[in-house]
């Protein structure tokens, strides 16, 4: 959304336009459920998405910022979500399953190359990488945030999110069959 | 706060790499087509509607505009109801406790509970005269004068029917209040013993249906008209 075209969307949806908070919510709910859905799997994503936004909501009217800055301030409150989860599932006992995460196999990755990549597809490959790398990875690319952004929602140094970043991407591209020396 | 070191080469490399997957016009078509094409499938916008966006609509209107959405205001009525019948309830206990009214261990717990509280509540012996714990023998009183025959205790009336009448003269076998109390004989009754250790000879209601008859309306109540 262009940022003049965001701000006054915002604006009315601050003063009490639905409409306007629909935009808002269509343009930034994608990346809170994708990123979740890295975190946290298919299951949970949706869920905590909207959790995600009735915490947002208490302090909407007040915000401040462009679109990126409440990118970052939805994720920001989406992995605090996910983290409760976290904390709340280690409480409970554990549910133990004899079945892996799905990782795509090679074969897979040639089939849905010649096929064309879908988001969900994209993200179960991410989700496959170690998870502090599907994280960064996709804060990075989902989130479009910078690194020094990512470094502090994650709580990690600048550094190693540009480690885990290389990493990630290398490792993606090797999975695709590309070159990886030219990364 | 996070020190930025300086972006290095690959750095400046990864950076254009994720910009180029994000922009429609060159994802896929550098040197690394394919992760560009998993980057930009991922990231690929989408403004339609969203899962879960009926919900936040509902909670952007209880929020910003202050009206509580269906479950919210089912949640709210509950509340209110369970409110308003937690305080009948306690009210309906206070009141009880206060006139006596409860059963003796109940009665007792009130006055211990509310007497904290600094609440006056008579306890379950309060009533009963100088003999709270006995089992009453209403046969041992045969021949005794009754406490009401005692010219320094007035014997208030039973039933409003008989406002003049003493009460000493017509002891009432019903529930006058007094006679509650286990089997001791009433202070009303005790020229009269009854024979079933403090439960009355007679119901109530006969009594009741006397006082009705003397009335000199013949036991019709006539209301005023409006």
């Amino acid at each position: 959304m262009p940022v003049d075209a965001f701000a006054e969307t915002l604006a009315a949806a601050q003063a009490g336009d639905e409409q306007a908070f629909s935009h808002v919510f269509r343009a930034l709910n994608p990346a809170v459920v994708r990123y979740l859905t890295v975190l946290a799997g298919h299951v949970l994503a949706e869920a905590l998405a909207a959790e995600t936004w009735v915490a947002a909501l208490r302090t909407f009217r007040n915000f401040e910022g462009d679109e990126r800055a409440m990118r970052a301030w939805l994720l920001t409150i989406a992995r605090a979500r996910w983290v409760d989860a976290v904390r709340a599932q280690t409480r409970r006992p554990e549910l133990l399953t004899d079945t892996t995460p799905d990782a795509p196999a090679p074969d897979d990755v040639q089939a849905q190359v010649e096929i064309g990549f879908t988001t969900d597809w994209a993200l179960s490959v991410i989700s496959a990488l170690p998870p502090e790398q599907a994280e960064v990875v996709t804060l990075r690319v989902v989130g479009q945030l910078d690194v020094p952004e990512v470094a502090e929602l994650t709580g990690k140094t600048a550094n190693h999110v540009r480690v885990l970043t290389h990493r990630g991407l290398k490792r993606l591209a090797k999975l695709l069959g590309e070159k990886v020396e030219s990364l | 706060m996070t020190q930025v070191p300086e972006p290095t080469d690959r750095d400046a490399q990864l950076d254009r790499l994720i910009e180029s997957a994000l922009s429609p016009q060159t994802s896929g078509s550098g040197e690394l087509s394919r992760l560009e094409a998993l980057l930009a499938a991922a990231a690929a916008p989408d403004s339609g509607p969203q899962p879960g966006e009926l919900e936040a609509l509902a909670a952007y209107r209880e929020v910003l505009t202050g009206v509580p959405s269906l479950a919210a205001r089912r949640r709210r009525q509950l509340a209110v109801v369970a409110l308003a019948s937690t305080v009948v309830a306690l009210s309906g206990g206070v009141a009880a406790a206060a006139t006596g009214s409860l059963p003796g261990a109940a009665q007792s717990t009130a006055k211990t509970m509310l007497g904290a509280l600094g609440v006056h509540v008579p306890g379950p012996n309060e009533h009963a005269g100088t003999h709270p714990d006995q089992r009453g023998k209403s046969g041992e009183q045969h021949g005794k004068p009754a406490p009401s025959d005692l010219p320094s205790q007035a014997v208030q009336p039973t039933h409003p029917a008989h406002p003049t009448t003493p009460a000493s003269s017509h002891p009432t076998p019903g529930n006058s209040g007094v006679s509650r109390h286990h089997g001791n004989p009433t202070p009303t009754a005790t020229t009269h013993p009854t024979p079933q250790h403090g439960k009355p000879a007679a119901p109530p209601i006969v009594a009741h249906q006397r006082s009705l008859r003397a009335h000199p309306l013949g036991g019709r109540v006539m209301h005023p008209q409006r």
